[in-house]
């Protein structure tokens, strides 16, 4: 599993996406380790924000982030659950099927 | 509270309309909505274009009420919804806006809404409290998860029952329950099996964590630091 270096991905949300302090701390507290095949896309975007368009179980981590109007760790953490062995594979196909829909804001 | 009935917003009309006569509509829905409650109705209008969030052409804000210092705010919605030859989306979004507007005033009015614990979590939830960034958080904090609420009840309300709509409405309605359906299995995978308490306490978090910062900032500009 690869552990996210939080520090590093706290100082990058708040200072350079200007996202709330408060909601970033929320996030990063239950952000969880994630699939090992994920690492070097999450390295790359530490190191200058690049945006490797990795896909996962057919869904681009750009489509995630457009579609559910995310960050690219929040899409990254979403796509992370389609490769948790931990979660039922019903689960995951079910997840799978709601990442692919837009979500509103109102 | 029976939910008031405007001729235009039934399918059959309202597919006749222009889109000024459809908004013309919803401001009459609003008109009575705030008659119903003894407050100033809002004005109802689309989101002007340089406020428009597009994705793949797209709006993906379906409307946002905008409140006003001492009288009536604004609702806009998505002119996309105005302009479809469905009414559901755009009556069920004026709807959540009307339930935001509720929320602002009962906050400064706790005497009107007989629930004083809700109240007070859309007073924090409003003053503070609010969360945008994380979608689970977003929909099922108090003000969002009460607004949506009341939004389905109210369409529901009108067209299954006033209207007695049996054509159309029953496809929309299944959509919408599907939506609602997936909102829940996410916010389950995401924040887990008790996502409305847990984005009900972090919203509590975020109030009081913004009213200590404002406490600490009036103390050092109160003291001349």
């Amino acid at each position: 599993m690869y552990e996210l270096d939080k520090e590093r991905a706290r100082k990058i949300l708040i200072d350079e996406m200007k996202l709330p302090v408060f909601e970033v701390d929320l996030f990063l507290k239950g952000f969880p380790p994630l699939h090992d095949s994920l690492s070097s896309v999450v390295e790359q975007w530490l190191k200058d924000r690049t945006i490797v368009n990795v896909i996962v179980e057919g869904l681009s981590i750009t489509d995630v982030m457009r579609k559910r109007r995310s960050h690219f760790l929040a899409a990254l953490r979403d796509l992370n659950v389609l490769l948790d062995e931990n979660v039922p594979i019903e689960k995951r196909q079910r997840f799978k099927e709601i990442l692919k829909k837009p979500v509103y804001y109102q | 509270m029976t939910v008031p009935r405007v001729e235009n917003l039934r399918a059959d009309k309202w597919a006749s309309l222009t889109p000024e006569e459809r908004l013309e509509a919803l401001q009459e829905l609003e008109n009575k909505l705030a008659q119903q409650r003894g407050e100033q109705p809002c004005l109802v209008e689309t989101i002007p274009e340089e406020d428009r969030d597009l994705e793949d052409g797209e709006i993906r804000t379906r409307g946002q009420y905008i409140p006003s210092n001492g009288g009536p705010g604004t609702i806009q919605i998505d002119p996309g919804l105005v302009s479809s030859d469905q009414p559901y989306q755009a009556v069920e979004t004026l709807f959540h806006e009307d339930r935001h507007a509720y929320q602002a005033y009962a906050v400064q009015h706790p005497e009107i809404h007989d629930n004083p614990e809700e109240v007070e979590d859309w007073r924090q939830n409003l003053n503070g409290g609010y969360i945008e960034s994380d979608y689970a958080y977003y929909r099922w904090q108090p003000v969002e998860a009460d607004a949506n609420q009341i939004a389905r009840k109210r369409t529901d309300e009108l067209y299954s029952g006033e209207f007695q709509d049996s054509e159309k409405y029953p496809d929309y309605r299944a959509e919408k329950e599907q939506e609602i359906s997936d909102d829940i299995e996410y916010a389950k995978t995401s924040i887990g099996e008790n996502y409305q308490e847990e984005a009900r306490q972090a919203m509590i978090k975020k109030y009081q964590n913004n009213l200590e910062q404002q406490e600490s900032e009036d103390y050092y500009y109160g003291y001349g630091y």
